[in-house]
């Protein structure tokens, strides 16, 4: 569940799929609609179709619709033991913190890398150590001993960021 | 959908050709990478916690194995850990998306 003052400042990220929206009540329809009011979206009348349009809400399928995100954030640099991730040109990687069924989750959508824990920073901690590997496992491991995609993979990898030793 | 037993994931993926990375020393959790044809494809993995606490996975854990893996929806997710899904039928998955040869 979100927190009262989320609910009120982030009314849609409640709702994460258009056939959530269907069974939505009138209220959160209400809220929503107060939302955009108040908040720079003059020209769109219809809130479920800004909120199925609106480019700065994460995507989400209907696989994913029991969960609240909590928080998003951007990371520039990921540490994990004595690796740093440098991630080029002024980008960032955003990450997703969520709180589902007991579980803080800690979820790089663009990757799909993951972690999780009991409370958010530990969440975030695996977050970084699963990212770390998973960047060494696909950039560090010789070419020869890859499979195409995974080197047409880490061109992408080595494109978005680089790693060094600390 | 229900909490899988971690011992009946670790079938599931290496019965699908998944392995653990020689030389790796993970120790709190164990990495199965998909090793087709001689090749890693180390993009395409699933990771399993080793701890206690960890004997079964919820869905809430289970399910964000489905990028990684590279499937599309939870329920291809599930019969892949709950062996369904045969290793030729993931496999075909895998090549339909271009995944491998």
């Amino acid at each position: 569940m979100l927190t009262p003052a989320y609910s009120q400042k982030f009314p849609h990220r409640s709702i994460s799929s258009s056939t959530a929206l269907s069974s939505v009540d009138e209220s959160y329809l209400w809220k929503a609609k107060s939302w955009i009011n108040e908040y720079t979206q003059p020209f769109i009348i219809n809130p479920i179709l800004w909120i199925d349009t609106n480019p700065l809400l994460p995507e989400m399928s209907t696989d994913q619709a029991q969960f609240s995100i909590l928080d998003e954030i951007f990371l520039s640099e990921i540490e994990y033991g004595s690796k740093r991730i440098i991630i080029h040109s002024g980008l960032s990687l955003a990450v997703q913190i969520s709180f589902e069924d007991g579980y803080y989750i800690a979820f790089s959508e663009k990757f799909g890398v993951y972690g999780f824990g009991n409370d958010r920073n530990e969440a975030l901690d695996d977050f970084k150590e699963s990212f770390v590997d998973f960047y060494c496992d696909v950039v560090e491991t010789p070419e020869s001993e890859l499979g195409q995609s995974t080197l047409e993979y880490k061109n992408t990898l080595v494109s978005f960021a680089i790693i060094e030793s600390l | 959908m229900t909490d899988i037993k971690r011992d009946v994931i670790r079938k599931s993926v290496q019965k699908k050709g998944f392995k653990i990375k020689p030389g790796r020393k993970d120790k709190a959790k164990e990495k199965y990478f998909l090793r087709f044809n001689d090749k890693w494809y180390t993009h395409i993995y699933v990771k399993i916690s080793r701890g206690s606490g960890y004997k079964t996975y919820p869905q809430v854990l289970w399910k964000r194995m489905k990028d990684l893996l590279q499937l599309d929806t939870l329920e291809e997710v599930r019969q892949f850990l709950e062996c369904p899904m045969t290793a030729e039928q993931y496999l075909t998955k895998l090549r339909n998306k271009r995944q491998i040869p």
